[in-house]
């Protein structure tokens, strides 16, 4: 049975993270029930080092591209054509965008605003570490969504209780400053909410008035656009700034994440927790058993721990020689 | 108070000369906008005007296509002395007539003494507005924004996500890697967009995200500037290298069919920005490694369509 660990269950959806919900929308689309989700927050036992991934057997596949050609090839016992309806070039260009353009818009809602991220986020994923993991990984985890947001224009946010603060103390000394403050603070979360509707706009074009993107049934690009819909509409945020903009504003994107929810992920999929084997091997780094980029770093590494050891065995074996100090 | 006799007689050994200041306005002036811009790493000769890094080609493109021309190339400016450190940055005469968003702040500063203020420099995304101002025609004008409808003009934005997440990723790591050594020796690299930024999910820490070492990103503080390890702090698997360059073959083949026999990308009937991104990435693969250029070559209307666009670019512009 083939086995998909993601990110853990939150909040009525099987997975919080966007790219590990598109994957279950798709694979519950080609393989319906065919698959064991397993719920998981150790990255490192992936080849790539991220969450999503495979396992088949002796088989491991990750990142997202390389499972669904994995499920597409033939040789490895499945055979379905990846769900790409059309074969128009331009529907390349939108999983693309699809995945890099929402997928900013839910990574900010998650890990950037600082409402949701200590309200909400952060407290659904600490419990699930391990003990001593639980202190550093989720930190680790909001830290390696930053480069990307940056380049976006997307981090770094104040958030809606911050404002709430500035409000209510008043102290008309300091209110000089404030006002700016605030007035600055207003002006990036609406240029925030203006990125957002550029995005869903293109989108809510292209679906028109039709069921699926693509004609009848429902393709990758429907799994992309739902799972991140999905993640923008439904769970509780305590700063809800694109979550309102979402429901009031798209309500043919909502219908059409709901409707592909009621086709693919109201069914039960057998679930399970990935199990804590391997725990203290988890606390060191994990060596890539790929090609070593550069022969003088293996080379380096192996000097050093070398004399590392060595030094160690000298000064024990030195150690009954040196006088103490008499 | 006046200085002891003793210390007077010391201090009289070091005397202190004072030059008189130096007039910027007697440098050379300038004789038109220039653009500074990194050097093409593959044609040194003096007549090689087009640059080989992504950044600064788009906007050589741009400036090209929007029908500028007899602009300058300068390719000595290293890319610290740019503003934010990044380049490219063009260098234009000081028009006060032109009102810019970015010039209501220094109308207010009076210019003192040698500052030279009859040239001004602009970082990259002012160079749309200079070249509105310049031509007195935007983009945001035009219906569509030169596109030939709204589903174009939506489809455009598809293709420049594509162009800079799946060619770009493919392009940075086909990229020789630096050797330790050399990194340690080199001069600072600018900032500009790195892996982590474009893959998705983002690449993990390199010790992983739940070792108990954090993850190390040194920098080296040596005469020659700051330098740090060359991937940053993260680890870019051997399954995710796979992964981009399978990606990469059927975005090349995407591009292809899209462009057909079109004279401009998406069917339009004037260049568009997006026409500038496509060249300037076509132009790079094909100066780059044996990995990713085999695929452009094998698309023959892409070769075609890179020689014709780069035949119009370079015309535009003369070395400095």
């Amino acid at each position: 049975m083939i086995e998909l660990h993601v990110w853990p269950a939150k909040w009525g959806l099987p997975s919080m993270d966007p790219t590990s919900l598109l994957l279950i929308i798709y694979m519950q689309l080609v393989i319906p029930s065919k698959f064991t989700l397993v719920e998981s927050v150790n990255p490192d036992l992936s080849p790539s080092g991220q969450l999503p991934f495979i396992k088949n057997g002796k088989d491991l596949v990750a990142p997202t591209s390389s499972i669904i050609s994995y499920l597409a090839d033939d040789a490895n016992g499945f055979g379905i054509p990846t769900l790409k309806a059309t074969s128009n070039p331009q529907d390349t260009a939108w999983l693309v965008h699809a995945e890099s353009n929402l997928g900013d818009l839910v990574l900010h809602m998650l890990y950037s605003l600082r409402a949701n991220w200590n309200e909400l986020t952060h407290p659904s994923i600490v419990y699930q570490f391990p003990v001593p993991q639980r202190y550093y990984a989720p930190h680790r985890l909001r830290e390696s969504y930053r480069s990307r947001l940056e380049s976006a224009g997307l981090w770094s946010l104040p958030g809606v209780e911050q404002e709430k603060k500035a409000f209510s103390k008043e102290r008309p000394p300091k209110a000089k400053g404030n006002p700016r403050d605030r007035f600055l603070r207003v002006f990036e979360r609406e240029r925030v909410v203006e990125k957002a509707r550029t995005a869903l706009d293109i989108y809510t074009r292209l679906l028109g008035a039709r069921t699926f993107f693509n004609g009848d049934q429902p393709s990758l690009l429907d799994a992309i656009v739902a799972a991140h819909i999905l993640l923008l509409s439904r769970p509780p945020f305590p700063d809800p700034l694109l979550q309102d903009l979402v429901n009031t504003s798209y309500p043919s994107l909502v219908a059409h994440a709901n409707r592909l929810y009621d086709q693919t992920l109201s069914v039960n999929i057998p679930t399970r927790k990935a199990t804590h084997e391997n725990f203290l091997g988890s606390l060191f780094p994990m060596i890539d058993s790929g090609v070593e980029s550069d022969v003088w770093e293996t080379r380096l590494r192996v000097a050093f721990i070398g004399l590392m050891l060595g030094g160690v065995l000298t000064y024990m074996s030195a150690a009954p020689y040196i006088n103490p100090t008499s | 108070m006046q200085v002891p006799g003793p210390l007077k007689t010391l201090f009289s050994y070091f005397p202190l000369y004072t030059h008189p200041p130096l007039d910027a306005k007697r440098n050379k002036t300038l004789e038109g906008p220039t653009i500074w811009a990194r050097l093409s790493k593959t044609n040194n000769s003096a007549d090689a005007v087009l640059s080989s890094d992504v950044e600064c080609l788009k906007w050589q493109a741009y400036l090209a296509l929007r029908g500028l021309s007899g602009i300058r190339v300068r390719f000595d400016v290293d890319a610290q002395g740019a503003i934010d450190g990044r380049l490219p940055n063009l260098h234009v005469p000081f028009d006060a007539s032109a009102t810019y968003s970015w010039s209501a702040d220094n109308n207010k500063k009076s210019s003192t003494g040698p500052i030279d203020d009859s040239t001004e420099l602009l970082s990259a995304p002012h160079i749309v507005e200079w070249v509105d101002a310049k031509l007195a025609h935007s983009a945001l004008d035009d219906a569509w924004e030169g596109y030939k409808d709204e589903a174009a003009k939506d489809e455009s934005r598809a293709w420049v996500s594509l162009l800079e997440g799946n060619v770009h990723a493919a392009l940075l790591l086909s990229q020789p890697a630096q050797s330790f050594l050399e990194s340690l020796l080199a001069p600072p690299s600018p900032p500009s967009t790195s892996l982590e930024s474009i893959l998705v999910p983002p690449p993990p820490p390199s010790t992983g995200f739940l070792s108990l070492l954090p993850s190390y990103s040194f920098t080296l503080f040596s005469p020659f500037g700051n330098t740090s390890n060359t991937t940053g702090s993260v680890r870019i698997s051997s399954a995710t290298k796979i992964s981009v360059f399978e990606k990469y073959p059927d975005s090349i083949k995407a591009l292809s069919e899209r462009l057909g026999t079109d004279k401009w990308f998406l069917g339009s009937e004037y260049p568009t920005p997006l026409d500038a991104l496509t060249f300037a990435y076509l132009h790079c693969i094909l100066q780059s490694s044996e990995a990713v250029r085999k695929e452009v070559t094998r698309r023959v209307n892409l070769v075609a369509w890179e020689l014709r666009v780069r035949a119009m670019v370079k015309a535009a512009f003369n070395r400095a």
